[in-house]
């Protein structure tokens, strides 16, 4: 048996049809260079994928359509009631045996009731007699459920005295400004009256609530503004939206009436152009919904739109601002009931900018520039040229045309990848709801020409520059929907030498 | 560089013997009676020593074709020139020892020899989508798949001559294989489209490898004999023939051989991929997906596309039967002419081949011939034979293709067999009571 396999031995050499594949030595390089054709990759792009291009994704919100919407919002400003008032300083001196102390609350016609939530009472007194002296200082408008504050001390005569008292949990209710108290001073001794010299004053009162009549205030807001980075790549794009909505909400938890006017609404370009905005819905002023006496601790919103049908603000849109200035202007309405505010009462201001996409759009383009390396130039030095050929499923009613520039380490552009501009999408077309019905599936070929492969390893960035419209050359209005989707499908042919 | 190109050369060829029409017409040889039993040796006792064969055939192109500037290999112009269908076969045996003897009148042979070959049936796009690629066959099926047939045994034959009557005689033989290694094809259909939209491939395949070696490491485990299938693949083999003499010049004789198939059932891998694979590149989730694209990625994405599946099932391969028929014509004592027909069938493809033949006698020592073969899928050539007898010891060399020894370059086929018997015992007249045998004196010795 040996002997067979031997011999058979001596014959498997000869068909060894594997050993046929032939050296790169024994194949005339310039004779053999096999043309490939494969497909590289199939992407789909859904709507993240875009929008994680976006610095600020946190701006796009999905209706119930699955209509996109772009919302700026914010709360442009907001007053609190301890900036409007403050519990004013009282003191007031002990030289009799009784006394009181009045103060004015500016802003109140009147106070029918403050509630301390902090701060304390100090007094301090002295006298010339001798011997021991009590003092007993009572201060019937301040009460600690129901019952007065009272302050009864023994000192030595000569020296002096000074006591604090905490207010908090204490309730003011004041008549006619005045907060009254009366004291006795006598000796302990004999029970002689005696004259004390000193003071009473309140220290870092806070209060929680105030109840009464309050005088017309008015309070004005700094210039603030509202960033919209949805115009930051536009140079020149015309967009035109169909539908918009600038969303002003006042909110208000005093329990007063205040009427807030706009002294100042802008939409400013990357241009620098300032371009008013005018809406019937505030001019003359808003009136502010406001809590009642017995709805202490809501709060109450109004809410201002500025839409297409009352302002102007659809031509400021066209012109992309990337800012909204705004002033406004607040002022507390005389009242005829008594009205109230706490400590955490506050005029606020949310404005929110809401823009459907249901647009026109043309000259809508964007530069970026990336950097660009290849690790491994193995597989591309045995390219002698190559195309790609490339097909888009585009779901999106918006033409994309593009250029890839190839740009040298000084910045120099040395070669484009398109001849010209390219388009890479078609627009799909769209239904009487401005939905797109069917992609729109474009395929072209990108040839790489040996010299374009030799630019190529000169090229340290790539400049992409993207100009987008909307279909049949923006004429027709559309909606972008989040169910859009477009593929990029790619494949390679290229001729090399193995 | 000359290893590939003789391989190359290889590339088309397969194992059961090449038509050799000049050895039907040397019956006085033993080995004669591998093209037909019936075939009556001239001496009563013939011992074959051992000798060997090698053939190869090429449809498709001549080494010259393939030898490019430089020295180099340009495919080119030979991918160029290929058929729809091309053909590239290579046979060789190795005979270990043969007897033949004669009891009354019939001839009795026993011979052991192992047996290899390889056959390859390729299409033309095969071919081109090597050396072009698939780019130029953009929105066309390639229909690929070659039939590939690689095969080694070992043969134990036992022969059997014996006159019926006076003008006819009969033979057959009965034959043992042992399987040494297969590699074979089962299923062949295999298709490349490669789609216009973005060069996607689809592949229609129920295609099916099957061997008897390792194929994982059949490099390396054909170097080791130890780990040949053997005893595990066996099968049976006959050969059937007839010989009628019309008068004492002319004679016709038929014949069957390699009726017969091996089971291999010994280390045997089935690969086989069966269906419609299409590979659309990576799946890229646009963004999302930070891995890139890189090139082994998409290597061994489209590798897994096409993966087969491998399975361990016996299976069969049949020898190339092969029918001749032939005229030997002797006008004189000294002149042999005759021509000889053959079909082949293997691997469901039926091959013709009609060789012409010329031979003389000289003296009682030589005998010289020229034989012209045409041979369907393959070249026309012409072959030649010679045969010395020096007292018991009878030496023969022949070609089928004698352009190869001098125009190596232009031809597409060769073959070589030579070897040296040892003959004894003049089968006499009286013995036998056909003559067509026996016009040439000179094997009659002295």
């Amino acid at each position: 048996m040996t002997y067979i396999k031997h011999c058979f031995l001596i014959l498997l050499p000869l068909f060894l049809l594997t050993s046929c594949i032939p050296d790169e030595d024994d194949l005339n390089a310039s004779d053999w260079q096999p043309e490939i054709a494969v497909p590289l990759f199939e992407a789909t792009f859904e709507l993240e994928d875009i929008l994680a291009q976006f610095d600020n994704t946190d701006v796009i919100t999905v209706d119930s359509n699955r209509l996109i919407h772009i919302v700026y919002e914010g709360e442009v400003f907001s007053l609190a009631a301890e900036e409007l008032f403050t519990f004013p300083r009282l003191a007031g001196p002990i030289g009799d045996s009784t006394g009181s102390l009045s103060t004015v609350f500016p802003g109140f016609g009147s106070i029918q009731q403050i509630d301390i939530k902090s701060g304390n009472v100090r007094i301090g007194a002295s006298t010339t007699d001798t011997g021991m002296v009590r003092m007993l200082v009572q201060m019937p408008d301040l009460t600690f459920n129901g019952v007065p504050l009272t302050f009864d001390t023994t000192f030595e005569a000569g020296t002096i005295v000074i006591k604090h008292f905490d207010l908090a949990g204490y309730s003011l209710r004041a008549t006619n400004f005045e907060v009254g108290y009366q004291y006795t001073s006598t000796q302990v001794s004999t029970g002689n009256p005696v004259r004390l010299t000193g003071g009473i004053d309140f220290q870092d009162v806070a209060y929680s609530y105030i109840e009464g009549l309050l005088d017309p205030i008015t309070s004005t807001t700094p210039i603030d503004t509202l960033r919209i980075d949805l115009f930051n790549n536009r140079e020149s794009a015309v967009l035109k939206f169909e539908d918009f909505d600038l969303g002003l909400t006042f909110v208000n938890s005093f329990g007063l009436p205040v009427r807030g006017e706009v002294l100042q609404l802008d939409a400013l370009t990357n241009q620098g152009n300032t371009l008013p905005i005018t809406s019937s819905a505030v001019a003359g002023g808003v009136d502010f919904n406001y809590p009642s006496l017995s709805e202490v601790g809501s709060t109450k919103e109004t809410l201002v739109s500025i839409n297409d049908a009352n302002s102007n603000f659809g031509a400021a849109i066209t012109e992309g601002p990337n800012r909204i200035a705004y002033q406004m202007e607040g002022t507390s309405l005389p009242m005829t009931d008594v009205g109230f505010l706490t400590d955490s009462s506050r005029f606020g201001l949310d404005m929110r900018l809401d823009l459907p996409l249901f647009l026109t759009a043309d000259k809508f383009f964007a530069d970026q520039l990336r950097d660009f390396t290849i690790d491994d130039w193995g597989p591309i030095d045995k390219l002698e040229e190559a195309s790609l050929r490339i097909q888009t499923e585009n779901g999106y009613p918006v033409t994309l045309n593009m250029q890839v520039y190839l740009i040298d380490g000084a910045g120099a552009r040395i070669d484009s990848v398109f001849d010209g501009f390219r388009q890479l999408l078609a627009a799909a077309e769209v239904d009487g709801n401005a939905r797109s019905t069917a992609p729109a599936i474009l395929n072209f070929d990108v040839e790489f020409s040996a010299a374009k492969i030799e630019n190529l390893r000169r090229t340290e960035k790539l400049l992409v520059h993207l100009d987008a419209e909307t279909l049949n050359n923006s004429m027709t209005p559309v909606k972008i929907f989040d169910d859009y989707i477009f593929t990029l499908k790619m494949g390679l042919r290229a001729k090399f030498n193995p | 560089m000359n290893k590939f190109l003789f391989l190359l050369f290889l590339l088309p060829t397969s194992l059961f013997a090449q038509f050799e029409g000049g050895l039907w017409f040397m019956p006085e040889l033993p080995q004669a009676n591998r093209l037909n039993p019936a075939f009556e040796r001239s001496r009563k006792l013939v011992i074959a020593l051992p000798a060997t064969y090698f053939g190869l055939a090429n449809s498709a192109f001549t080494v010259g074709e393939v030898q490019g500037a430089n020295g180099g290999i340009n495919l080119g112009p030979v991918i160029e020139g290929l058929q729809t269908t091309n053909y590239a076969r290579f046979w060789a045996d190795i005979q270990g020892i043969a007897l033949g003897f004669q009891a009354g009148k019939v001839q009795f042979g026993a011979e052991w020899r192992v047996r290899a070959s390889a056959y390859m049936r390729y299409s033309d796009k095969l071919a081109q989508l090597f050396w072009y690629g698939n780019g130029p066959f953009v929105d066309e099926t390639l229909q690929l798949g070659p039939d590939l047939h690689l095969t080694g045994f070992h043969e134990t034959a036992f022969r059997l001559s014996l006159p019926v009557n006076d003008k006819l005689r009969v033979g057959g033989a009965l034959k043992y294989l042992g399987g040494l290694a297969d590699i074979s094809t089962s299923r062949n259909q295999l298709s490349l489209y490669t789609d216009p939209e973005y060069y996607q491939l689809t592949a229609e395949t129920d295609y099916q490898v099957d061997g008897s070696v390792a194929i994982d490491d059949w490099l390396s485990t054909i170097g080791q004999p130890e780990n040949w299938a053997g005893a595990n693949n066996s099968g049976w083999a006959m050969d059937l023939g007839l010989q009628y003499e019309v008068n004492d010049q002319l004679s016709v004789a038929a014949s069957a051989i390699d009726i017969g198939t091996i089971r291999w059932a010994g280390d045997v891998s089935n690969y086989r991929s069966n269906g419609d694979f299409t590979y659309s590149g990576l799946s890229l989730s646009a963004y999302s997906d930070t891995s890139g694209l890189d090139l082994d990625r998409l290597v061994d994405s489209l590798q897994s596309a096409f993966d087969p599946i491998r399975t361990s099932e016996a299976y069969e391969t049949a020898l190339p039967t092969r029918v001749m028929a032939g005229v030997t014509w002797n006008p004189t004592s000294s002149l042999r002419l005759g021509a000889v027909y053959e079909r082949e069938w293997y691997r469901s493809q039926q091959f013709n081949a009609l060789a012409i033949h010329g031979g003389f006698h000289w003296g009682d020592v030589i005998y010289g011939g020229l034989t012209y073969t045409f041979q369907e899928v393959y070249q026309d050539r012409l072959g030649a034979q010679i045969m010395v007898r020096l007292g018991p010891l009878q030496a023969f060399a022949m070609t089928h293709n004698v352009l190869t020894f001098f125009r190596y370059a232009d031809a597409k086929t060769a073959s070589f067999r030579w070897g040296v018997n040892l003959v004894f015992g003049k089968v006499k007249k009286t013995d036998v009571p056909t003559s067509h045998n026996t016009p040439n004196l000179m094997f009659e010795g002295k």
